[in-house]
């Protein structure tokens, strides 16, 4: 259906707009107007969003839509609900799920599974190796054509640096990215918790920093070695972010990411053994959070994503340690990005390229813009609109989140995958 | 921060889960209580009817001997019902999680769970989740906290050492993964010590321990130089596998407490340890059963200062519950019924039928010499008070404790402690 999205502001940070125009999709989903009417068009639907934000719809980067294997905690269905009631329209899930994304056709399966709900996009990310065991590589091209954007070993360490540098080196040969979650698993050592102040106040086992800075410097050393392309999921410290600015600066072909939480929270948080603030790289101290901020703010980071990993509640009714990590993130992503432009970290634009292009790029999938030829994924959101994240409001099945209680700003309001409106709040 | 968790509405304390929150105030008056209890053990008789009629369940996830047995009877001695059960952590893996065991042994009534856990955490996961009237102790989670060992600590050095203001103390040992030594740390910290040193290899330090008020050494001369109390930890003996000591040698000679390093600290130095001691590991034999050691009372005091923990929690000493009663009315109707139900019950019955059954509680074996008057007198006047019973039940706690000569009971036990077989012949 040919529709109009009349008075809104639009930003698409990618190319440079921003500004009070129209956007004109038309029945094929494609966007053909930017400003003004192309010649003859006639719009079926208007969306009105005077007093709104037009922008790309969202790209997250790392999602657990807990399927297929784990259903008790989540679903496709339920998770691609939740993530177009969040403006977010293209989803990268690990491979992490049982069995592994490792066949083509586990890659093929998600995919179809989410084309059934024709809700968001979503990407699967390919097992490095196979099982995630760390020890055969995984088949990449196979994998690579049944549209796998990335291969990772998720959390699973690689702990044979020389099977780590063969992946690297297999991944050029076909010009692939792949994606790290930096650790040394000897360093971790089973921790739970940033080794630092609120880890031995509480008695918890630590991860020091130098677990994630050791997995960095490896991982650098191998990609320059091998020029292979490559991402760092998840930076969780000050000087791994450094680390990465260097390697840049130094010309290697690395990108990053950090999550939202990551941006706000401190081991501090942790409180009382809040297991809702158990995650995986943990949250360090105040010098951590403010080392992440400012790569976000320099450009070290390209991109901030939920980490989403929605849980039954049983996971997190445990002993700290004993308590299962993550957040159910989907839909604090964007009200917590918009907390940094409030904090003056970022500019509106830039916090929207965060979260849209820059993704993008990473994956390497043609959306995140809204260029004439564009697919009109588009999020709508009302940047004024203050609200208090419940459990009732969730949309993910998991209800594990921190944030639960805090007020936000920033409300979206529609959301259109492929020039189709497949989200529209209550309010409208 | 763990404010809310361990103390009601009213700001009384529900559950003891660590050391740390609590006011000076608060310990002081654990340690006041304690004293109180400390005569009932050297009784011939030794019960009071302060937890009568009340349940209490020692829940083990983590083998125990000492801190297990000295629940045990410190129920006991308060006329509590006991159950001990040991669930290994295997029985958890099998299933049933931490919280169904407590849901299904709370459904049975249970009025106070002791828990012991091997995870840093259990036991502020179990409180937040058990209804209003039912109180948790932490017997030991973790690394995290072992508050009544902390409290049996201070109780110890109060004895022998007095205030704590001008003291110097210093903890030795593994710090890295040890309970017993956050809890005393919260503990000194909370009551003012001059100054509190840990002493550690790097590798058994934790990091940022400083940011909890202590002064980190790595050389047991820096530590021990004029310390007034001297804490040992125990090691435990697979701390090669991780890396931590080269070998249990090395770590005596450079760590272990000989009676040559204990004249480094003052002259009158005590020294403590939580027990069980590894001796030629963490501290000579030497030293243990030495003049200056005061282990064996340690494990005498546990008893009293877990009773008190046990009476205060239950609102069962007669200070507390003149406070409950205080704040219930000055709380008005939302707040009664709980306050009631937690203050009241305990000591309101434990004057008139308590006589009775204290004859029939008392232990058999000794009881036939005693006179016949003694069952027969209101328990009391028996226990609190032996020879006047004042009729304020708070004066007779505090003037039992008064009666006794505090230093007249110290060294009776360190003297008769390390030759205890003997002393039964």
């Amino acid at each position: 259906m040919s529709l109009v999205i009349k008075g809104g502001r639009l930003i698409d940070p990618a190319n440079g707009v921003d500004g009070k125009k129209d956007l004109y999709v038309d029945e094929n989903g494609f966007v053909v107007g930017v400003g003004k009417s192309p010649p003859g068009f006639k719009a079926r639907k208007t969306i009105e969003a005077q007093g709104r934000i037009v922008c790309p719809g969202l790209v997250d980067l790392r999602a657990r839509l807990r399927e297929p294997g784990l259903e008790y905690k989540a679903t496709i269905e339920s998770e691609v609900h939740a993530a177009v009631a969040a403006g977010i329209t293209t989803l990268c899930c690990p491979p992490d799920t049982l069995p592994v994304i490792d066949t083509p056709a586990m890659a093929q399966m998600l995919q179809s599974r989410a084309w059934r709900f024709g809700l968001a996009f979503i990407h699967p990310l390919g097992a490095l190796t196979q099982r995630l065991e760390g020890k055969l590589l995984a088949d990449m091209e196979a994998l690579d054509e049944a549209g796998c954007v990335g291969f990772t070993n998720a959390l699973a360490p690689v702990t044979d640096t020389l099977v780590m540098r063969r992946a690297f080196e297999y991944a050029v040969t076909l010009d692939l990215t792949v994606f790290l979650h930096a650790e040394d698993p000897w360093l971790r050592n089973g921790g739970c918790v940033h080794e630092g102040e609120v880890g031995t106040r509480l008695g918890l086992p630590g991860i020091p920093e130098s677990a994630e800075t050791v997995g960095v410097a490896r991982d650098l050393a191998l990609i320059e070695q091998t020029g292979c392309r490559a991402h760092f999921c998840g930076l969780s410290s000050a000087r791994a972010a450094s680390m990465v600015a260097q390697a840049q600066k130094k010309g290697l072909p690395v990108s990053a990411d950090t999550t939202a939480h990551h941006l706000h929270l401190t081991e501090h948080d942790i409180g009382d053994f809040n297991t809702l603030c158990h995650v995986r790289p943990p949250l360090r101290g105040r010098h951590d959070r403010e080392g992440l901020r400012k790569a976000i703010a320099n450009g070290t980071i390209g991109a901030i994503c939920s980490d989403h990993q929605p849980h039954e509640p049983d996971a997190k009714l445990a002993p700290f340690a004993r308590s299962e990590h993550g957040i159910s993130a989907l839909e604090t992503l964007l009200p917590l990005t918009l907390r940094l432009v409030d904090e003056k970290l970022l500019t509106l634009t830039e916090a929207i390229a965060l979260l849209t292009h820059k993704p993008a790029e990473i994956i390497g999938v043609e959306t995140g813009h809204l260029g004439i030829g564009a697919t009109a994924d588009v999020c709508i959101f009302d940047p004024d609109s203050r609200w208090t994240l419940t459990a009732d409001r969730l949309v993910s099945r998991g209800h594990n989140t921190p944030f639960l209680g805090q007020a936000f700003h920033g409300q979206v309001t529609h959301t259109l995958v492929g020039g189709k409106l497949v989200y529209e709040s209550p309010g409208g | 921060m763990n404010q809310g968790l361990q103390f009601d509405d009213a700001g009384r304390l529900r559950h003891l889960l660590t050391i740390e929150g609590l006011s000076r105030q608060t310990i002081l008056e654990i340690l006041d209580t304690a004293e109180s209890f400390i005569s009932v053990g050297q009784r011939e008789i030794k019960k009071i009817p302060l937890l009568r009629g009340k349940t209490v369940v020692n829940l083990f996830f983590e083998f125990s001997t000492r801190t297990r047995t000295t629940f045990e009877i410190a129920a006991k001695r308060l006329s509590a019902d006991v159950i001990n059960l040991n669930v290994g952590a295997s029985s958890t893996a099998k299933g049933e999680t931490l919280l169904d065991t407590i849901r299904n042994l709370e459904a049975m009534h249970t009025d106070l769970f002791v828990v012991r856990h091997g995870e840093s955490g259990a036991s502020h996961m179990i409180a937040r989740h058990v209804p209003p009237h039912v109180r948790i102790i932490n017997a030991g989670d973790g690394r995290h906290a072992h508050p009544t060992q902390g409290l049996l600590d201070m109780f110890t050095i109060r004895r022998h050492k007095g205030a704590f203001d001008k003291l110097k103390v210093v903890i030795i040992g593994d710090i890295m993964h040890s309970r017993v030594a956050r809890s005393q740390i919260h503990a000194l910290k909370t009551l003012g010590v001059a100054e509190l040193r840990v002493v550690a290899p790097r590798t058994l330090l934790p990091t940022a321990v400083e940011k909890l008020g202590v002064i980190p050494c790595t050389r047991m001369e820096d530590g021990l130089d004029g310390a007034d109390v001297v804490m040992m930890l125990r090691l435990q003996r697979e701390r090669m596998q991780g890396a931590h000591i080269p070998s249990e040698h090395e770590y005596f000679n450079l760590f272990g407490l000989t009676p040559a390093k204990l004249t480094l600290a003052a002259k009158d130095a005590i020294v403590m340890h939580p027990g069980p001691m590894n001796r030629g590991l963490e501290i000579d034999s030497a030293v243990a059963d030495g003049p200056q050691s005061v282990i064996l009372p340690q494990v005498t005091y546990g008893i009293a200062v877990r009773m008190a923990v046990m009476a205060l929690i239950m609102g069962g000493t007669p200070a507390s519950r003149e406070q409950g009663d205080r704040s219930a009315r000055s709380r008005g109707p939302s707040g009664d019924a709980t306050a009631e139900r937690d203050a009241g019950a305990p000591i309101a019955v434990a004057g008139i039928p308590s006589a009775g059954r204290s004859r029939f509680a008392g232990p058999s074996a000794d009881a036939p010499g005693r006179p016949r008057e003694a069952g027969m007198r209101p328990a009391a006047s028996q226990v609190l008070a032996p020879d006047s019973a004042p009729p304020n039940p708070d004066e007779a706690i505090k003037g039992a404790s008064k009666g006794r000569d505090r230093r007249a009971g110290v060294p009776a036990s360190r003297k008769h402690a390390p030759a205890e077989g003997k002393k039964r012949r």
